[in-house]
């Protein structure tokens, strides 16, 4: 079986899709599988992966001539080396397939996360898209139920969770020692500071409760971006600006440290009322899982699936205050708890949130959408 | 709603009770009062929730820690529950009663909690501190001084008048920024000594050392670009939907007060929605000539939405209401829109003593044209040399027919000016050189005139604190000034003063910090037209009503000061009293009279500005006004 995958977002750009696509495809290495993607990449990152990657040039321009030129690219792959499948990582690919489809007969599936599913503008193509597509993977109960909303029959939308290196990011420090300071009391978010609906705000709003709580408190806040700024502001405007820390972007490397170092993992996404934003999935709470921490979590999108509520965190109304100091603290000031949700959520983590996991059931998906009985006895032979 | 104050020095029972008693209007229903060695608490009860159990003060469980409270919480039933699971144990049903459980949980952190208008004071026995507490937007007043070391705080400044040592006297140096203003901006107060807690500040007095310190800030910005108007009014219609429903906790009757523009009209529909019996709307009409008079726009809203509407119209006397006025509202505040404000309080009290307005619909919603002018006029400056601008447009402007309204603007936009000169000219009263002229015989010298220009400044020069956007500094000084201390200032003691407790539901401050990180294409959008109020109420406010521009309860201020107000003016302007205070040039103030009533160039604003400080003075510094008050 040959899949083409077709996606905007691939490393080295960084993010949860990308490193999502990157496993998928790696992770496939009996389906033939060929990327098409951004030339953002490097030679020796593509070389040193062993895929066959095609980089497509036209992405500085913005999306639409580089979707022009996926087109194109999509066309010749189908003339060519006559794909089984087409593998969408995002809607915004799907175009392509869509065109694939009619013209030569090429089933697709398409991977849905939150916001491009939920967002008013263009819905009416969006739902075309999808409901051309043979199946559509979705990353979370949530996604699944904004996936039904575009006229989706149900039985053509599947469930498909992320994962994570539980070796990568692990409980254990990995020898090169950890950057716990003493005994300061650490809260941790990791996300693109792009996005209002994170809930990074709501977080530096209840840090006056919980300090008044928990003295010396701080808030540790990984990412870049243009709301940087906003969050400062906030800080000041409320009188923490000393006891938020801006960590700006992390390397891969030093994720697994900083997650190490925290004492919960906090991800307060909300569903903003419009405008589609919402978290689909929440990979950084398994990562945080993984490594054995405890993580807070807003009751919204995704993160529902991602965190068991009193099991492996606690889930709370994104946009109460209180709720939020109170489960945080809890958290803090109760070390056994959170050793005992740390520690169930990296059990968790390796029972269903691998990404061995996650390729056997894609491998299923897949087939099932070629129609091709290929799957079953490459699993069974594997 | 009530009136607090209270002492931390000596006091005893008969002065802590002629305190409370000055603010009797504030709190009709009931009054208490806390003593002990060296620290009194008194408060007037307007009864609205839990009528008959929440007796103020309010104390914790072991009563070493005690609350007066003034405003209203609207999230207290939520924050009740939570803190009830918590352990702590309720003796009453009222709001006041969480702040003291939230300040065993949280300290003085508590106040991020709280979603509403306050002001408070707690005394914490145990550790002999007094923290006072206002809310974010300044809805609640509170005043405070140092009188031989004793700090004294209440909701109005005339609860000090019966404080032994306390002398009320002119403050000269805010005079300056009430002639520049026509209000005093906080801190400042036109008494000497007395200060105004600023919004969303804390106050701590503990071993004789004061401090005072911020809680919150606006922060206001383009901080969710690519958010479209159509997005940005669904978010905004369900936050403002849930706000007013949450504005409508009370054990009694609400009503609204509804001027027929869209802000009162979106309040009034919002509350329609969340309310299975009709809305109580009241409405006054002015029998006067021109535009004054909104009975049948009112009338429509009030239709569409089936209210029990009550109107009223009639003719102010400003003449008679206007001295109890200035001791209603402590500080002289010009604004001659305080007379209707009382006058239909007055009324809706007679119904209802809970009211929604729509006040702060406007500086919410970026809702000023002359943020646009000073945009404009900022980018002239930036393209036309000056000489083409003052030598050559501004001459040709005054030839044009404009109104003496427009001319003003224009010229505005084409003169050569700093952004603190040209903010002034657009909503001051005196200009600095007016101002010097103006001083009498007992202040010259003693004012250093530029205060307001100094004040204004820091809004516009604050060294990349504040958002470089013109449009955001302009809001944000707005917010800062013109909406605390002369809009919420007027608003919180003209209801007050008949009773009536008013609530501002655009200036919820979860709805406010939505709106001011909108782009600002969104939040001003035509400027003035308020766009996205419009957008989030079509199909849910009457069209006619969405088209309307607003003219809430204008009062025809050039006509009075020159028609039946005339004999009224002069008498107190050129009264004997006025004369021997000496704080005004009287040959000035003769020549201000003259000058409007030629009627060239009307200027009726300062006019009222110098009749409302004399009203003031005769109120509380020659002692007219302890008749006044009930």
């Amino acid at each position: 079986m040959r899949v083409l995958l077709l996606t905007w977002d691939y490393p080295p750009a960084r993010g949860g899709i990308q490193i999502w696509m990157f496993e998928l495809a790696r992770r496939l290495p009996d389906a033939h599988v060929t990327v098409l993607a951004p030339a953002a990449g490097d030679a020796a990152f593509d070389s040193q992966s062993g895929l066959h990657i095609r980089r497509l040039r036209g992405a500085m321009l913005g999306p639409v001539p580089w979707l022009l030129h996926l087109t194109v690219a999509t066309t010749w792959e189908c003339l060519t080396a006559r794909p089984d499948l087409i593998v969408c990582g995002h809607v915004l690919t799907a175009p392509a397939a869509l065109l694939a489809r009619r013209v030569f007969g090429i089933p697709y599936v398409v991977f849905t996360y939150a916001y491009e599913i939920r967002r008013h503008r263009r819905r009416h193509i969006v739902s075309r898209l999808l409901r051309g597509a043979e199946i559509v993977i979705a990353c979370s109960h949530f996604t699944r139920a904004a996936v039904l909303s575009h006229g989706v029959a149900p039985q053509r939308v599947s469930l498909l969770y992320p994962g994570v290196d539980p070796e990568r990011f692990s409980a254990q420090p990995d020898g090169s020692g950890t950057c716990r300071d003493g005994t300061i009391p650490t809260m941790l978010s990791v996300a693109r500071l792009t996005e209002p609906y994170k809930g990074h705000d709501t977080v530096i709003r209840a840090l006056p409760l919980i300090k008044a709580k928990c003295p010396g408190a701080r808030y540790v806040i990984a990412g870049g971006g243009r709301l940087r700024d906003y969050l400062a502001q906030v800080a000041r405007s409320v009188g923490v600006e000393d006891d938020v820390v801006f960590a700006g972007e992390v390397p891969d490397d030093e994720l697994a440290r900083l997650y190490r170092s925290c004492d919960v993992l906090v991800q307060l996404s909300r569903e903003s009322a419009s405008g589609g934003g919402a978290e689909g999935f929440g990979i950084v709470c398994l990562e945080a899982a993984a490594c054995g921490k405890p993580v807070v979590a807003g009751r919204s999108g995704g993160l529902v699936d991602a965190v068991v509520d009193g099991e492996t965190g606690i889930l709370v109304d994104p946009v109460d205050t209180e709720a939020t100091v109170a489960a945080i603290l809890s958290v803090l000031q109760n070390p056994s708890l959170a050793g005992r949700l740390g520690a169930a959520g990296r059990h968790r983590v390796l029972q269903r949130f691998t990404w061995e996991a996650m390729a056997t059931e894609a491998r299923r998906l897949f087939a099932q959408a070629a129609g091709q009985p290929w799957a079953r006895s490459a699993a069974s032979s594997s | 709603m009530c009136g607090i104050c209270g002492v931390v020095g000596p006091i005893d029972e008969p002065v802590l009770r002629r305190m409370v008693g000055t603010m009797v209007h504030r709190g009709p229903d009931d009054a208490g009062q806390y003593l002990d060695d060296g620290v009194g608490l008194g408060v007037r009860r307007l009864s609205i929730v839990d009528v008959a159990g929440g007796r103020q003060p309010i104390t914790n469980e072991d009563a070493t820690l005690v609350v007066v409270f003034n405003g209203e919480i609207y999230n207290h039933r939520e924050l009740r529950t939570r803190l009830e699971s918590h352990g702590h144990r309720f003796r009453t049903r009222c709001d006041t009663e969480v702040l003291v459980h939230l300040y065993e949980e949280y300290g003085d952190a508590a106040v991020h909690l709280l979603q509403g208008m306050f002001a408070y004071a707690l005394w914490d026995e145990r550790r002999h501190r007094l923290l006072l507490a206002r809310d974010r937007l300044g809805i609640k007043p509170l005043y405070y001084t140092d009188v031989g070391g004793s700090l004294l705080f209440a909701s109005e400044v005339k609860a000090f008048l019966h404080y032994p040592g306390f002398r009320a006297e002119l403050e000269p140096g805010a005079l300056d920024l009430y002639l520049a203003l026509h209000y005093v901006p906080g801190p400042d107060t036109l008494f000497r000594g007395v200060r105004k807690l600023p919004p969303g500040h804390l106050l701590v007095a503990q071993d004789g050392h004061v401090s005072v310190l911020r809680y919150w800030d606006l922060v206001l910005g383009d901080f969710q670009p690519g958010t479209t108007l159509d997005e940005a009014a669904e978010e905004f219609g369900a936050l403002f939907r849930d706000t007013v429903k949450r504005h409508l906790v009370s054990d009694v009757p609400v009503g609204a007060l509804l001027s027929g523009g869209v802000d009162s009209g979106s309040v009034v529909a919002m509350m329609a929605a969340a309310s299975d019996r009709p809305v109580e709307t009241f409405t006054v009409g002015f029998e006067l000539p021109g535009r004054h008079n909104e009975l049948a726009e009112a009338g429509r809203v009030a239709r569409h939405f089936a209210t029990t509407h009550h109107e009223l119209l009639l003719r102010p006397d400003a003449a008679a209401l206007l001295g109890d006025l200035m001791w209603h509202m402590d500080e002289p505040v010009a604004d001659p829109a305080a007379l209707p404000t009382y006058l239909i309080c007055r009324f809706a009290r007679q119904h209802v003593p809970v009211v929604l307005t729509g006040e702060g619909g406007d500086e919410l919603l970026g809702g000023y044209p002359r943020y646009a002018w000073f945009a404009l006029a900022k980018r002239l400056q930036r393209l036309l040399p000056a000489a083409l601008r003052e030598g050559l447009l501004l001459p040709l402007s005054r030839l044009t027919p404009l109104s003496g309204r427009y001319q003003r603007a224009l010229e505005n936009v084409l003169a050569e000016r700093d952004d603190v000169a040209r903010h002034l000219h657009w909503i001051g009263v005196f200009d600095p050189d007016l101002r010097r002229t103006l001083l009498g015989p007992a202040l010259r010298g003693g004012v250093t005139p530029g205060l307001a220009e100094a004040r204004i400044a820091s809004y516009f020069g604050d060294g990349g604190r504040r958002s470089a956007d013109v449009f955001h500094r302009l809001m944000a000084l707005d917010m800062n000034t013109w909406l605390v201390d002369d809009i919420l200032t007027k608003m919180d003691k003209m209801s007050m003063a008949a009773s009536v407790e008013a609530r501002v539901p655009f200036l919820d401050h979860r709805l406010v910090e939505f709106v001011a990180t909108l782009p600002l294409e969104v939040k001003v959008k035509n400027v003035g037209s308020k766009l996205l109020l419009r957008r989030a109420m079509r199909g849910v406010v009457p069209p006619a009503t969405l088209r309307r521009r607003k003219h809430a309860f204008q009062v025809p201020l050039d006509a009075w000061v020159s028609g039946s107000l005339r004999d009224f003016v002069g008498d107190v302007l050129l009264d004997r009293r006025a004369h021997e205070r000496g704080w005004l040039d009287r040959k000035r103030v003769e020549d201000l009279l003259s000058t409007h009533a030629a009627s060239r160039a009307p200027r009726g604003q300062s006019v009222w500005t110098l009749l409302c400080l004399e009203l003031w003075a005769r109120a509380f510094l020659d002692g007219a006004g302890h008749g006044v008050a009930p």
